[in-house]
């Protein structure tokens, strides 16, 4: 192992694991010794443990873009970075002091505003900030806006400068981005250095949740409904908005699951509007509110901020937040640290040069070379102006001098390094920490100065490419633990334990979300139509392997040609094989059959209805098990095989191909079926159950009668026929045990249409229907009138009144009849899917923004327009 | 002048909306030079409640939610508002430099709100789009009252009002390229000028008396809203210029709201579940009452 360290002046670098004499600490050296002891075998399986672990929690599913560079983001490093109690308590007591000015500023700013009263703090320091939230903003002192509105959590990312010095580099103060992943490192690294772990007595972060826990439902006499304010699931850091919801016991919330009634906040919920009480909110401020001033769109819960401003809802961290994560305020918080705190500011920030003040703009730019600029607004990256093209330049300085204050300079940082085994051998990489503070509560009554307690642990932000240059905090790729070494004892506390003391509020009843309820039933029509689609493509491309006519006769027979029909008829994807040109791509179903397999922008292919049913999982993430998870990471590998198979123009003439293509489809449909299994097996999911259940059924009853009356439209007595309408439906076996006879179409018919012990039929598809209905919420008292029980009623009726010498004879009446037959029962399955939407899912309907009132009318009109064209187009 | 105001919005629905939650902006305020005596609020169906807040830049704000299923939304404000006969004359002002200087000390609410008018707000960035009219003025060495006048006439004469030429989203490049506009865009032009300029200015809604041409009676629903602009002069306070007119707001303006700009001061604005697509109409009267007279009634919120 080699820790050189460079010595020269300008590239030195603060090590983590060296004293000050320059030897390496007895901690770090055994840590070190143990790592270095493993073979690279057992580096790897421990990588794989992490991996291993990480799915097991349900982490390991995201289909978008969580992969940086081929590598899962922020990846965590096995080995963690070791800090002694004594050094960090002390950083510590800076950062908590930080806190309760973070909190201080912010009571004032949305308070009575004395330091903008008093010119101590510079007007356009706050207004040019996007985070200034002028809508919390009341100038009518006798309320205080702020009273209901309790700064609870922060972030914030330091850097260790080369002399050791800790320099805070950003603030988080909307919600504490990366939370969740420092929990996520902690559970895997434990875990996979468990002696190691042990020994060190690493302080435990469960005492951070517990405090949060505490923080969210302090001065709620009785238990408070909490929820966990999530982007959806299309966000990079869903998953960890969803684990923190689960490991918290908060159920998972977007915005459109929320609405605001009189100043109070409510959950749609299957079971109606339930009252939520406090907000764990994770999305930034500008999307809560779409009545915000300047905001654009209808996204977000209209009415939130009031409601929140007048104390119907507590939000945390409370909104308007945002504006304390300004750096320009670093330039004032030794000042401000005095006035509000009357302290010595105990923690520095990175140097901070604010361009809306004329002395430090004149430094600024005249040292430019030396300094990185950016905007103030959060998220804003720092920019090196000799990086950039003359032109980009010119630019930049051109706007800097429009709005000064819009701008801070600051002086770039070399970061301390640490040892990292990312790269599967030691390495010393640069680091960064995310520490997270959050509000004591004390068991008396809530006071102005409550203290702040930091996380005894965090993120570390890890560069993997080795470097010695300065970095910016959005440059880290990876992650590490971060491990706290006690000298004393380890409370062995977790969080579970916490559940079972007087967390009462964890056990509270988790009421389903409409718009989850919602797509947990598309899940399960997802789940069906893509098995549909699966047996019907395996049936195709099996039958052109199997027959030993030339091809061309085998793509004119009857039994290929209602094969490929039906799969128009069930999968809806257009042109198809029925309809105009349906017959001459009957002939040729080569590009047909292509599209229906790797096509994912046209609807109702193969590959687009997988890509549905893994958007429908992902979306509902947070209600699956582990294992039904796993069964959509396997998908997702399946389905990029499926697109990348190279099938030729002649495609049903390749044999090779066809192979290759049916191998996918029968991995495919094994996959497929092991998800079905798992749905069977997760009735401790509750509520959910029923809806995907009912998805599944529905969706199955309207494929078997759609199938069924697109094989037999033109002809019916054609044994191949009859075999494909058995293997289509999983029921050969059956056929054969029961009837030990050769194919006659009225016992096929009746088996598949009739025979309610048949769990392929479609009798037993209405049976389930009307049984899964009775277990939806809220139907207890509903009468023998209500449209769900009615139509559950005619649906199985109608199967088992059916008169089965109309239907199934070969009589040309009896052909009409059963048409008749499958297409009523076509249309229960629809109205059944459309009853239940309106009955529990309605409220998941999304908000469109009522056209603004301008000036003059005609004006208004002409808006109004507008919106509606760009609306309908 | 004594004068009644009725100002009606009206949203309709293609298809039963379920929920919607609106904010208006519509109350009058009482100024320096006028005082409004009497409000209300009335709204089909009717909500709840209807709650009242003051906003940042102390206007009255009034916030209701519709949880009933509703095909339409009626919204009816009436208004009794007295303002001041004479126009105050302008007073001496201190040029752009000067005026910065002094309001730099100045920390009150009516000079944090001039500081906040002097930055870019949502609906006018600080950016190059109104450089060529600035060009066409003189320099920016007058006092700043008197530069204010000065585009306010430059902007009537140089431009052309057109209404429907634009909407609410139009960017004043497209106003200053196509010299024309609504009172709206006017006000927005002449704030980004007196900003870019280092002067602070504001939006001011409000409406203005319109008289029938001669001989003919007035239309009812005839008014309209109107907007202009006022600007910030530290020794004095703000004062207001009409650039769609040419003129100086007198007896004949009532002021509803001000603002950084027109986003602060939405008159109505709301989110609407359900109800697929919709129409919105507004009408506007504001009547002049010559001899005393009582308000027809409204509804006590």
């Amino acid at each position: 192992m080699s820790l050189v360290m460079p010595h020269n002046d300008d590239t030195f670098q603060y090590n983590e694991s060296l004293r000050r004499d320059g030897t390496m600490s007895e901690a770090w050296q055994s840590l070190l010794n143990h790592t270095d002891s493993l073979t690279q075998q057992q580096i790897n399986a421990r990588q794989r443990d992490v991996e291993r672990q990480l799915r097991a929690n349900g982490l390991g599913y995201h289909p978008e873009n969580t992969l940086v560079n081929g590598q899962r983001a922020w990846a965590p490093d096995i080995l963690p970075v070791l800090f002694d109690s004594t050094n960090w308590q002390s950083l510590s007591d800076g950062l908590n002091q930080r806190s309760r000015l973070h909190e201080a500023l912010y009571r004032d700013i949305y308070g009575p505003q004395a330091l903008l009263h008093e010119g101590i703090l510079p007007a356009a320091m706050v207004y040019s900030h996007s985070g200034y939230l002028r809508d919390l903003v009341n100038p009518d002192a006798n309320t205080s806006a702020t009273q209901n509105l309790p700064l609870t959590l922060q972030g914030t990312d330091l850097m260790r400068q080369s002399d050791g010095e800790w320099l805070v580099v950003g603030d988080s103060n909307q919600y504490p981005a990366g939370v969740g992943y420092a929990l996520e490192n902690r559970l895997v690294i434990s875990r996979v250095l468990p002696d190691t772990f042990k020994d060190y007595r690493v302080q435990r972060i469960a005492s951070y949740f517990r405090q949060l826990q505490h923080a969210m439902t302090a001065e709620f006499r009785n238990t408070a409904r909490c929820v966990l304010l999530s982007y959806p699931a299309s966000h990079p850091h869903y998953f960890e908005f969803a684990w923190l919801a689960k490991y918290l016991g908060y159920t998972l919330v977007e915005t459109a699951d929320l609405t605001v009634r009189e100043n109070l906040v409510f959950i749609k919920t299957v079971a109606g509007l339930q009252p939520v009480d406090v907000i764990l909110r994770f999305i930034d401020d500008a999307d809560l509110d779409p009545m915000i001033i300047g905001n654009p769109g209808p996204g977000g819960v209209p009415g939130l901020i009031e409601a929140a401003r007048r104390g119907g809802v507590r939000i945390i961290n409370p909104p308007g937040a945002a504006i304390l994560d300004n750096p320009a305020f670093n330039t004032l918080l030794p000042t401000l640290c005095q006035r509000l705190l009357n302290e010595t500011l105990l923690l520095p920030s990175q140097p901070t040069y604010w361009l809306g003040d004329d002395a430090q703009r004149e430094h600024a730019l005249a040292h430019e070379h030396e300094l990185q600029f950016r905007r103030i607004d959060p998220g804003s990256p720092l920019i090196d102006l000799q990086t950039l093209a003359p032109q980009d330049r010119d630019v930049m300085l051109g706007e800097m001098t429009l709005t000064p204050a819009r701008y801070v300079a600051q002086a770039p940082i070399r970061p301390s390094v640490a040892p990292t085994l990312l790269q599967q051998e030691n390495t010393l990489c640069q680091i960064a920490i995310r520490t997270f503070q959050v509000k004591r509560q004390s068991t008396d009554e809530p006071s102005d100065t409550a203290d702040f307690d930091t996380m005894p642990g965090g993120l570390c932000f890890v560069n993997s490419t080795p470097s010695t240059s300065p970095i910016t905090i959005d440059q880290f790729s990876n992650s590490k633990d971060i491990w706290i070494l006690s000298q004393g004892t380890v409370s062995e506390e977790s969080l579970l334990n916490a559940y079972r003391g007087d967390y009462s509020q964890a056990m509270v009843k988790d009421e389903l979300p409409s718009r989850i309820a919602e797509r947990v039933f598309w899940l399960g029509r997802n789940a069906e139509r893509v098995e549909g689609t699966l047996r019907l493509l395996r049936s195709v491309l099996q039958s052109i392997l199997d027959d030993e006519r030339p091809l061309a006769d085998c793509l004119a027979s009857p039994g290929m040609q209602a094969l490929l029909r039906s799969l128009t008829a069930s999968t809806g994807a257009q042109p198809g094989f029925i309809g105009r040109g349906g017959k001459k791509r009957l002939l040729n179903p080569d590009r047909e059959l292509i599209a229906l397999l790797q096509d994912s922008t046209r609807i109702g292919t193969l590959s687009n209805s997988l890509t549905q049913w893994q958007f429908s999982a992902a979306a509902v993430n947070d209600r699956l098990s582990a294992e039904q998870l796993r069964v959509f990471e396997r998908l997702d590998n399946l389905h990029q095989t499926l697109t990348r198979l190279n099938l030729p123009n002649a495609f049903t003439a390749d044999k090779d191909a066809l192979n290759q293509t049916l191998n996918t489809i029968e991995d495919l449909l094994l996959v497929t079926s092991g998800f079905s299994g798992y749905m069977h097996e997760n009735v401790t999911h509750g509520d959910i159950w029923p809806f995907m259940m009912l998805g599944k059924h529905v969706e199955r009853a309207h494929q078997i009668a759609s199938v069924i009356s697109s094989m037999l439209s033109s002809d019916r007595d054609n044994n191949r026929l009859l075999e494909h309408l058995l293997r289509l439906f999983d029921s050969v076996m059956t056929y054969r045990s029961r009837y030990r006879s050769a194919l006659d179409i009225r016992l096929v018919l009746h088996l598949l249409l009739l025979d309610d012990t048949n769990p392929r039929s479609l009798a037993f598809q209405f049976k389930t229907i009307d049984e899964l209905i009775a277990q939806l919420p809220e139907r207890r008292n509903v009468g023998l009138n209500d449209l769900l029980h009615r139509l559950a009623i005619s649906g199985t009726s109608r199967v088992q009144l059916a008169d089965p010498q109309s239907l199934l004879s070969t009589e040309r009446d009896a052909r009409q009849n059963l048409q008749k037959f499958l297409k009523a029962l076509q249309q229960v399955c629809i109205a059944i899917a459309d009853e239940v939407t309106t009955r529990y899912f309605t409220h998941s309907e999304t908000g469109f923004e009522l056209g603004r009132a301008g000036v003059p009318v005609n004006d208004i009109l002409k808006a109004v327009n507008d919106i509606n064209d760009k609306q309908s187009s | 002048m004594k004068f009644t105001i009725r100002h009606r919005t009206h949203y309709g629905y293609a298809a039963i909306a379920s929920q919607s939650y609106n904010q208006i902006c519509l109350l009058p305020r009482s100024t320096r030079t006028q005082t409004c005596l009497q409000t209300g609020l009335e709204v089909q169906p009717k909500p709840e409640h209807v709650e009242r807040k003051v906003d940042q830049f102390g206007n009255e704000v009034a916030t209701f939610n519709l949880s009933v299923e509703h095909r339409e939304c009626d919204i009816i404000i009436t208004s009794l508002i007295e303002t001041a006969d004479t126009l105050e004359p302008l007073p001496l002002s201190a040029p752009q430099q000067q005026n910065l200087t002094t309001l730099s000390s100045l920390h009150h609410n009516d000079a944090l709100m001039a500081k906040d008018c002097l930055l870019g707000s949502p609906s006018i960035a600080i950016d190059h789009s109104v450089d060529s009219i600035i060009n066409e003025l003189p320099a920016n060495d007058l006092p700043v009252l008197e530069y204010a006048n000065l585009l306010t006439s430059h902007i009537f004469t140089t431009f052309t009002y057109e209404s429907g030429f634009s909407s609410l989203v139009t960017p004043l490049t497209d106003i200053v390229a196509a010299r024309r506009g609504v009172c709206q865009d006017f006000a927005h032009l002449a704030i980004a000028v007196m900003r870019r300029q280092g002067i602070p200015a504001r939006y001011v809604s409000g409406y203005l008396e319109t008289l029938p041409p001669p001989g003919q009676e007035k239309l009812q629903g005839s008014d309209a809203s109107h907007a202009w602009f006022a600007v910030y002069s530290a020794s004095d306070g703000w004062y207001d210029f009409d650039p769609t007119n040419n003129k100086r707001p007198d007896a004949q303006y009532i002021t509803t709201a001000w603002g950084r700009d027109y986003a602060d001061v939405v008159p109505v604005k709301g989110v609407v579940f359900g109800g697929g697509s919709h129409t919105l109409t507004v009408e506007v009267d504001v009547t002049r009452i010559d001899a005393p007279a009582t308000l027809e009634p409204v509804v006590p919120q």
